[in-house]
């Protein structure tokens, strides 16, 4: 290892043939985070060409009453597949890909925390969408509503294989949103560079923060709405049918549970956009820092206090449509306090106006306006009248495209030069914003009142007579002037990347340190790490790009093999260790194939080669996890201003180890959603108690939590053996845990199999789920125990290289307490709540 | 069909605060839009005394609550008081069960037990009603503009909705809830009545019609081909529900709103039902010959 | 809280502890509220005329609201030992004092709501 000065070119040299993404073929490897996050941009760009040519075809049979254009068959799979298609397809991918690609440039890191973990969530994401497109292509495409509400989603109602695609496809697409809540979290946590603090992030990565632990705790009651109607359409198991003790008001709820915290998982990031162009633009720094982080993490919590709004009329007590009228109109403060932030650092500075700074004043026009009549919704009694008519589409076009596109189109245009190396032109754009901007607002400021005048939504086809027919005109029109100016943006684009003008080094005179990279973009990023002073470095050091090219920043000296990034402490960005990157391989993509083949077999029902999929996709995760770590323990590595750092496989709190924890805050919600669903049933679906409640000897339950408390203890105690270096212990202990979780495992299956079978009555149906829940973290559980225990016998585990047991000690003190939690649901609930 | 247009004080007082909110609304985007663009372009923008403190705290910790807690709390009374809530005055009741895709209304108070009919509900003017709604198959919404909010019809729960029309006149109402294939074409129609016309109105709804006799030939094909789903009598409904026809001739739209019950519609419904309204639950008739249908038609239509 | 409490991982905890507490206020109003209707608790069975689940709501607000109010004493009294935990101190007052005025801005309407209506 060399401690001399090398040149900038040679840095470049060794760092690229490092993070380069190799040619042909090798291009499905590529788990570069530039390369995977432009990829989620122009998927979910292309996506929205989709969502807006099935907008425009439903403007065009709207716009005259009794349009013979299209019949109700097709118009709702149009307008099933428009909203799915935005939602899922562009605006959460298009969002995660800019956040993937700008992260670990404004934080100054060479890639994310999970690189690979990204590029399998694309490959998800590419797959998913293929299977919706598909079938919309084939005519097959869903056409209950992006909403999907059962008993109309369920298989008596739609018997064909329209709603499984919707079920299968978007949640294959939700596991690439995970994959991207876990992989931001963690990377903005703790992959940044050396210095920065979390009170000198910048802002946007506060927001992406935010954003992130919304999906993770977000998306699993969907997840599982999804996993529960699949197992209805396909198994019959009766969660939502009423006759059968399930209830269609569940699948509202966690539906909903999801699809508002969503909203903000769409406006935060593009508020993030705003929040980091408006300093730039107004030449100033951004006034109220602490008020907007503090804005930002009370927009996500009260967030998920909304979602009962979206069910005002099925006639839930009005005490709680009060709870949740009020934080409805809570939610409003936060983004206020943001709102007024923006304009004093405007006051404060010395603005001035180009193309992004445009399509920031169409965002805030169009937001405020989506914004009031938010507030005007969230009002009960108005709530009443409005409903399910084309007011609420006005609203939520107002909020998603205020608050979503119009920043987006800022952004984008503002970031391209880091992309392209060149100027956006102001001529075109422009042009393009007021088209968009009219445009819009034609189509959408007219609904408001169609809606009023009594228009409901998701029709096909209205009389003439009733006062609609003009409005509907006028709305029609407007779509295809905004789609007129969408082409423009389009064509500008391609100009753009053709002609447009060569970008100076930092156009618009930014202090974040992604304007410090050459354009474009180095595959490593940084040729060596800043020391980060302030919130806007670039404006504390100008000389800073040239600087990091001569090596004058940490980890300046490449190593062989290196793929090196820093990892910080949480709070205080003090340098924590070295983290090792992933090459460009195979896993994520040959993962994600595996996964589609599970996915894809369990819609055409054939499920032996599903369970084959399946298998095949933990086959590779296995094989990925084991070409991980080393046999030796490490040095602590030079990383340059004579500090010293540890590389992350001797670390015990290494990113690995963080995903963990996130991805276990997911699934434990999953189970929460469960739990409520179990509770909400039990106490709300007409058609309870169960003809019989389950009963069991206690020897079997109280089998099972013993088997539990045995795992929770060896996975500690094989850690602590670990410590002590007593390596026989180790392998003692692994082994106990590997029998206890399979104790575990069978008593809980043991439960519904010596019930009345889960097609009976919701009850049934449930507890078979709660039990397989537990059983499958059990089985999972024994899976890892015995791959450490074999990492152990290969020599990658060492008292001071313990990240494997203690990711298998994390999990199984998770497994442990769900497992335990299930048993006690199970068998004291009918104990307490029945007559 | 507007909520603007509002009829009876469910709706009256929705559209009122409507035009509040509206007025509120532009005031406020006037207001952030003003100051947005005097932030960005007015020249004494920095010595203006406009403080981010004063932004800020103003703004977003004072004004904002502010209109926003009065907000909140004249909804919750404005709520409360359009509660189906035991009060003074008289109630009506009316039962409706949404089908994919029409409203089957029943009216439990009626002399005699219960009456079926679909469709249409008569009530009286001037008297709060009480509608009871539950879905039979899927989730609808019951929605009548001029005369309040809605409520949805779910299958397993009952929900009840107070409505009140003013004046005698005919309201129209929409499904609301997508609801299937046809959820464009589920119109309902509320009519008010004086008192004494609604009773006329209702006696309509008689099980026994002067064309009904055996001999009528439309009669037999009519048991043949319709009645094992639709009936005629409006005291019963049917074991596979399909809209009773007791009053057919004097209602005002055939298949839920979906083309006025004019001379010759009828016909042209039972011929043409599956282009007219594509998906709906009634198999077409294709087996059956034009005099058959006629035959039913005229059975069906009574002297009119 | 100790000083150097605002420079763990934790103390992302402790930002968010105040709308822990707003979010577990939230759930359990909602929850006890329809647990309370459906076994039909609503007859009035406590003091002063109130019905049983209106009991049981004030008092799980009230108990949430005093919750908050301890949390900020807490915070309040903590000394940060440099300018990155003095920023999270800052930013967690901030976010414990908005909690405190949502909790009590989402409960208030148990005082004079009928609960099951």
């Amino acid at each position: 290892m060399s401690r001399s000065h090398i040149s900038p070119i040679e840095r470049h040299r060794r760092l690229d043939v490092d993070f380069r993404t190799p040619g042909g073929f090798g291009r499905l490897t590529s788990v570069n985070h530039s390369i995977v996050g432009l990829r989620f941009i122009y998927t979910g760009l292309f996506f929205f060409l989709v969502g807006g040519l099935l907008a425009m075809l439903i403007r065009a049979q709207l716009a005259t009453a009794e349009s013979a254009f299209l019949g109700h068959a097709a118009y709702n799979q149009i307008f099933t597949m428009h909203g799915t298609v935005m939602m899922f397809l562009f605006a959460i991918p298009v969002l995660e890909g800019l956040a993937l690609y700008l992260l670990p440039k404004m934080l100054g890191g060479r890639d994310l925390a999970f690189p690979a973990l990204s590029a399998f969530g694309y490959w998800c994401y590419f797959f998913g969408g293929m299977i919706l497109l598909a079938a919309l292509l084939l005519g097959l495409a869903p056409d209950s509503g992006w909403f999907m509400y059962t008993p109309l989603s369920g298989s008596t109602y739609t018997p064909g294989i329209n709603s499984d695609v919707w079920l299968i496809g978007v949640t294959f697409v939700e596991v690439s949103a995970l994959a991207a809540g876990v992989e931001i979290t963690v990377t903005v946590l703790r992959i940044r560079t050396a210095g920065m603090s979390l009170d000198r992030m910048p802002l946007f990565a506060w927001y992406i923060l935010v954003t992130a632990m919304m999906i993770v705790v977000g998306f699993p009651p969907l997840i599982l709405g999804s996993i529960l109607l699949e197992l209805e359409r396909a198994f019959d198991w009766p969660f939502f049918e009423v006759a059968r003790g399930g209830d269609s008001l569940l699948w509202q709820h966690l539906f909903w549970l999801f699809g508002h915290p969503e909203v903000y998982i769409i406006f935060l990031p593009a508020a993030g956009i705003v929040s980091t162009l408006i300093p730039v633009f107004a030449r100033h720094p951004m006034i109220g820092y602490g008020w907007i982080v503090a804005s930002i993490v009370a927009t996500g919590f009260i967030s998920f206090g909304l979602w009962v709004h979206h069910m005002f009329t099925v006639g839930i007590p009005h005490l709680a449509l009060v709870f949740f009228s009020a934080a409805s109109m809570l939610v409003a403060i936060p983004t206020g306090i943001q709102f007024f932030a923006w304009i004093a650092t405007l006051m404060a500075g010395r603005p001035y106006v180009r193309l992004p700074m445009l399509y920031l004043f169409g965002f805030l026009v169009v937001f405020v306006m989506g914004g009031l009549t938010g507030v005007m919704l969230a009002l009960v009694p108005f709530n009443w009248q409005v409903h399910d008519t084309h007011f609420v589409v006005a609203h939520m076009h107002y909020v998603l495209v205020g608050g979503m596109v119009f920043p987006l189109l800022a952004g984008l245009t503002y970031w391209l030069p880091v992309a392209s190396g060149r100027m956006p032109s102001e001529r075109l754009g422009v042009v393009a914003f007021w088209l968009i901007f009219i445009g819009f607002n034609l189509t959408f400021f007219m609904m408001h009142l169609t809606g009023l005048k009594g228009m409901p939504r998701r029709v096909y086809t209205y009389d003439s007579g009733l006062g609609w027919e003009t409005l509907n005109l006028l709305s029609s029109v407007g779509g295809f002037i905004m789609s007129i100016g969408v082409a423009l943006v389009l064509l500008d684009l391609f100009l753009h990347f053709r002609i447009g003008q060569r970008a100076p080094r930092n156009p618009w005179g930014a202090g974040t340190l992604e304007w410090t990279l050459p354009k474009p973009p180095p595959s490593y990023n940084f040729g060596s790490l800043p020391r980060v002073e302030s919130r806007e470095p670039l404006h504390d050091t100008p000389d800073l790009p040239r600087a990091l090219a001569a090596g004058e920043g940490l980890l300046a000296i490449p190593r062989p093999d290196g793929r090196e990034t820093l990892a910080v402490e949480v709070v205080s960005g003090r340098p924590a260790h070295i983290v090792k990157l992933p090459a460009p391989n195979w896993m994520p993509f040959l993962g994600a194939v595996f996964t589609g083949v599970f996915f894809l077999s369990f819609l055409l029902k054939l499920y032996p080669l599903a369970a084959v999929g399946a298998l095949l996709a933990l086959g590779v995760f296995l094989r990925w996890a084991w070409s991980h770590g080393r046999r030796q323990d490490p040095e602590p590595l030079r990383a340059g201003e004579g500090i010293k750092l540890l590389p992350q496989a001797a670390v015990p709190a290494a990113p690995g180890w963080w995903g963990l924890l996130f991805t276990l805050v997911a699934d434990g919600t999953v189970l929460a959603a469960l739990l409520f669903g179990y509770l909400f049933l039990w106490t709300v679906a007409p058609n309870w108690p169960p003809p019989a409640f389950i009963e069991l000897q206690p020897l079997i339950p109280l089998l099972g939590a013993l088997a539990l408390l045995v795992g929770l203890l060896a996975a500690r105690g094989a850690l602590a053996a670990n410590r002590r270096a007593a390596a026989g212990m180790r392998g003692i202990w692994l082994l106990v845990l590997l029998l206890a979780g399979l104790l575990a495992a069978g008593a809980l299956l043991a439960i519904p199999l010596g019930a009345p079978p889960p097609q009976t009555h919701a009850y049934f149906a449930v507890t078979a789920v709660l039990a397989g829940y537990g059983a499958f973290h059990c089985l999972l559980g024994v899976v890892m125990a015995g791959f450490v225990l074999l990492r152990c016998r290969a020599g990658f585990v060492s008292a001071l290289r313990q990240l494997d047991l203690r990711v298998l000690q994390l999990w199984w003190d998770y497994t442990s307490g769900a497992g335990l939690l299930i048993l006690a649901a199970i068998m004291l609930l009918p104990w307490v709540l029945a007559p | 069909m507007s909520a603007l247009d509002p009829a009876g004080p469910a709706a009256d007082a929705l559209a009122g605060v409507w035009w509040v909110m509206l007025g509120g609304s532009f005031l406020i985007l006037g207001a952030v839009v003003a100051l947005a663009l005097y932030a960005i372009y007015g020249r004494g923008a920095r010595r203006s005394g406009i403080t981010p403190r004063l932004l800020i705290v103003g703004g977003g910790l004072v004004f904002t609550p502010a209109v926003l807690a009065a907000l909140l709390i004249w909804g919750i009374g404005a709520g409360h008081a359009l509660l189906p809530l035991p009060g003074e005055r008289e109630v009506y009741r009316i039962e409706v069960r949404a089908h994919q895709w029409w409203w089957e209304v029943t009216y439990p108070d009626a002399e005699d037990g219960p009456l079926h009919a679909a469709n249409e509900i008569h009530i009286p003017a001037g008297r709060p009603v009480d509608i009871t709604v539950r879905a039979e198959d899927v989730i609808h919404s019951f929605w009548v503009p001029r005369l309040g909010g809605k409520i949805d019809a779910l299958p397993g729960h009952t929900n009840v909705i107070r409505l009140e029309a003013p004046a005698a006149g005919v309201y129209r109402g929409q499904c609301a809830e997508f609801c299937g294939a046809q959820h464009s074409r589920m119109a309902l129609l509320i009519e008010a009545h004086e008192t004494e016309a609604l009773e006329e109105r209702l006696a309509l709804l008689s099980p026994t019609r002067e064309s009904d006799s055996a001999e009528a030939p439309g009669a037999a094909a009519f048991q043949e081909h319709c009645a094992v789903c639709h009936s005629l009598d409006p005291r019963t409904r049917g074991a596979t529900p399909a809209p009773n026809l007791a009053d057919l001739p004097h209602r005002a739209t055939l298949g839920a709103g979906t083309l006025p019950n004019a001379e010759g519609a009828l016909l042209r419904w039972l011929r043409d039902h599956q282009d007219l309204k594509p998906g709906n639950r009634m198999p077409r008739h294709d087996h059956l010959d034009p005099e058959t249908l006629e035959a039913i038609a005229n059975h069906l239509e009574g002297p009119r | 809280m100790s000083a150097a409490a605002f420079l763990r991982p934790r103390a992302l905890l402790g930002l968010i502890a105040g709308y822990l507490i707003w979010a577990s206020c939230f759930v359990s109003l909602y929850t006890l509220q329809s647990v309370g209707c459906a076994l039909a608790l609503d007859l009035p069975a406590g003091p002063f005329g109130l019905n049983a689940t209106t009991l049981v709501l004030v008092i799980i607000w009230l108990l949430h609201l005093a919750g908050l109010a301890l949390l900020i004493h807490r915070t309040h009294r903590s000394h940060p030992e440099n300018e990155h935990a003095s920023f999270m101190r800052r930013v967690s007052l901030i976010l414990h004092f908005s909690a405190l005025a949502a909790t009590l801005w989402v409960g208030f309407p148990v005082l004079f709501l009928p609960p099951c209506a």
